[in-house]
């Protein structure tokens, strides 16, 4: 596949358009922080501190705060495919597909716009966990926690776009990803460590490419992990490649 | 360089058992207002969807700019643009950051969005959000953004749908001002009779997929050789009796004489008045055939009708029967 300078241009364009519409809408920052800080303080501090729940030498509310970030990371990815359903119902994207740019290009520019939103909310996320719970995370750890949540934006949102491709309403993308975030949120590891789960949930949560998100995250965050970080950045890349090539096998066959 | 920049051969779309474009042939030169004018449903979108390469053709073929539209798409797409019956443009950007984001796609410069936002007059509002604009201001932003390559042929589907009539005739100025200055063909699709007759230099009219007539609107009304003259005069019954005299039917009430008349008709009708007293005839006028006389007689109905079906929905009707509304 070859991308040319106008594919380029048309990325950085596209990208460009992702940011400035999320940092127009205030209700999506103002949520994009609310969200993640609700569950952090329902799970986090109350079940964790309610129930005594530690893990080893973590309290709960430290143990979840990484699976918050991965969970922000999520919920913001799905966003790509939001947008292309916007784009796709007041066909603002017929003026993106009559420019002499390919259509992988467009994908693109959708993904890394939502890389960058992602990034944005979970950067947020990531120093008000740090202030709150009193973490310590050098700036090369830190730069690990973005490169996971880059893997995390851009997996999750391909997989986002390849299912918009195939979806006419709003309402229909709505259930179809709640039918498969809250699964992916639950049986990543986020609330509980995976060592000692029964042999199907095991199995489960062993396919699910968000486990090893969060599992990064919690290395570079914690200094404590399930797999060694080869092992999970190896994962999500791998996947982060297999569900691009799918989107844009899906946008290019769609008609739009 | 090709004097057609736009030609198609039997280009056909096919829904199932539907066809929505039926073996179209079309020849528009370059630098032509060329209008295609039809009802609801007749297949003028399909048609400039495939014009612009986001439809394949079932059939046929279709060049623009010398490049075959399913064959090489990206070089039909560098030369054309098109600007969307709907509103396209995104509301939460800027008319600036709109025409940016464009000119970025297209590698367009910062002088260029300057000249745009010049000539269609939003200037004043280039920092203001897409939201805030009238819809008679983002159709205007949105033809800037169509013309900021510079394309050879500007596809505009609908461009005045919905728009009041002042701010279609302002519409109507700047498509010719561009076509005029910046040598634009332009490639439009309409339901408006004077739209087709004011703007546009030839007037295909499609229905059913098919394209029944062609010509400058002139041509497409001389076909029909019936006119309308009034007289106007104190004593219609001598009129009456000229006419009859002259084997031509006519039909009076009250003072008013009207005649149903070929071209050639007219001119005797006409020596025949100027032969009266001057102060006799208050009122001579002749109804010469309009678009819309075309329109019914290539389609067997008025194109109007189609709209109003269009605007109240079958419920709406029902609500009105009963008395609800």
């Amino acid at each position: 596949m070859e991308i040319s300078v106008s594919d380029l241009r048309a990325i950085r364009a596209v990208s460009y358009r992702e940011v400035i519409r999320f940092l127009r809408a205030k209700s999506r920052i103002v949520s994009s922080i609310a969200i993640p800080l609700i569950w952090f303080c329902a799970f986090g501090l109350g079940l964790g501190s309610a129930f005594g729940v530690r893990h080893g030498s973590l309290e709960y509310a430290e143990f979840l705060a990484p699976g918050i970030v991965a969970m922000t990371a999520l919920f913001a990815s799905t966003l790509s495919g939001i947008s292309i359903i916007v784009d796709k119902e007041f066909g603002i994207i017929k003026e993106l597909l009559i420019a002499p740019v390919s259509r992988f290009s467009l994908v693109l520019g959708k993904l890394m716009g939502g890389m960058i939103t992602s990034l944005l909310r979970a950067i947020m996320i990531t120093i008000l966990f740090c202030v709150i719970l009193e973490l310590h995370v050098g700036i090369l750890d830190f730069l690990g926690v973005l490169l996971v949540i880059s893997l995390i934006a851009i997996g999750f949102g391909g997989f986002a776009i390849a299912i918009a491709t195939k979806m006419e309403s709003l309402e229909g993308f709505g259930l179809i990803v709640e039918l498969f975030v809250m699964p992916i949120f639950f049986l990543s590891g986020a609330f509980f460590p995976i060592e000692r789960l029964p042999g199907w949930l095991s199995t489960a949560v062993l396919l699910n490419p968000l486990t090893y998100g969060v599992d990064g995250l919690r290395l570079f965050m914690l200094g404590t992990s399930s797999f060694s970080m080869l092992h999970s950045l190896g994962v999500l890349i791998g996947f982060d490649v297999a569900v691009m090539l799918l989107a844009a096998y899906f946008f290019e066959r769609s008609g739009v | 360089m090709n004097e057609h920049v736009i030609q198609t051969t039997n280009l056909t779309k096919q829904y199932g058992e539907l066809k929505a474009v039926d073996n179209i042939n079309l020849s528009i030169r370059r630098g032509e207002i060329f209008g295609l004018l039809g009802p609801n449903g007749a297949g003028k979108s399909t048609l400039i969807m495939m014009l612009t390469t986001l439809l394949k053709p079932s059939g046929g073929m279709a060049e623009i700019c010398g490049y075959d539209v399913v064959k090489e798409p990206n070089k039909v797409r560098k030369c054309i643009s098109a600007v969307f019956q709907d509103h396209t443009s995104d509301e939460w950007l800027t008319g600036w950051e709109y025409l940016h984001l464009h000119a970025g796609i297209y590698n367009a410069s910062e002088a260029r969005i300057e000249e745009l936002l010049k000539l269609f007059n939003l200037k004043d509002w280039e920092n203001t959000t897409i939201k805030q604009y009238s819809s008679g201001m983002r159709r205007r932003l949105e033809i800037a953004r169509g013309l900021i390559h510079c394309p050879e042929v500007l596809f505009l589907d609908e461009p005045t749908l919905g728009l009041d009539v002042q701010t279609r005739q302002m519409i109507w100025s700047y498509i010719e001002s561009l076509n005029r200055e910046e040598g634009v063909t332009v490639f439009l699709t309409t339901h408006y009779m004077e739209e087709a007759d004011k703007l546009c230099n030839r007037v295909a009219i499609i229905d059913g997929g098919k394209i029944v007539a062609l010509g400058t609107s002139e041509e497409l009304k001389s076909v029909l050789d019936h006119n309308i003259v009034t007289i106007k005069v104190k004593n219609p019954e001598t009129v009456m009796q000229i006419l009859q005299e002259l084997g031509v039917e006519s039909e009076t009430q009250g003072n008013t004489v009207q005649v149903h008349t070929t071209n050639s008709g007219i001119s005797e009708i006409y020596d025949l008045v100027r032969g009266m007293q001057n102060d006799d005839v208050e009122l001579f006028n002749v109804k010469k055939p309009t678009l819309d006389d075309v329109f019914i007689h290539y389609t067997g109905r008025d194109i109007r009708d189609e709209v109003s079906e269009h605007r109240h929905h079958p419920l709406m009707r029902k609500g009105f029967r009963r008395g609800f509304i």
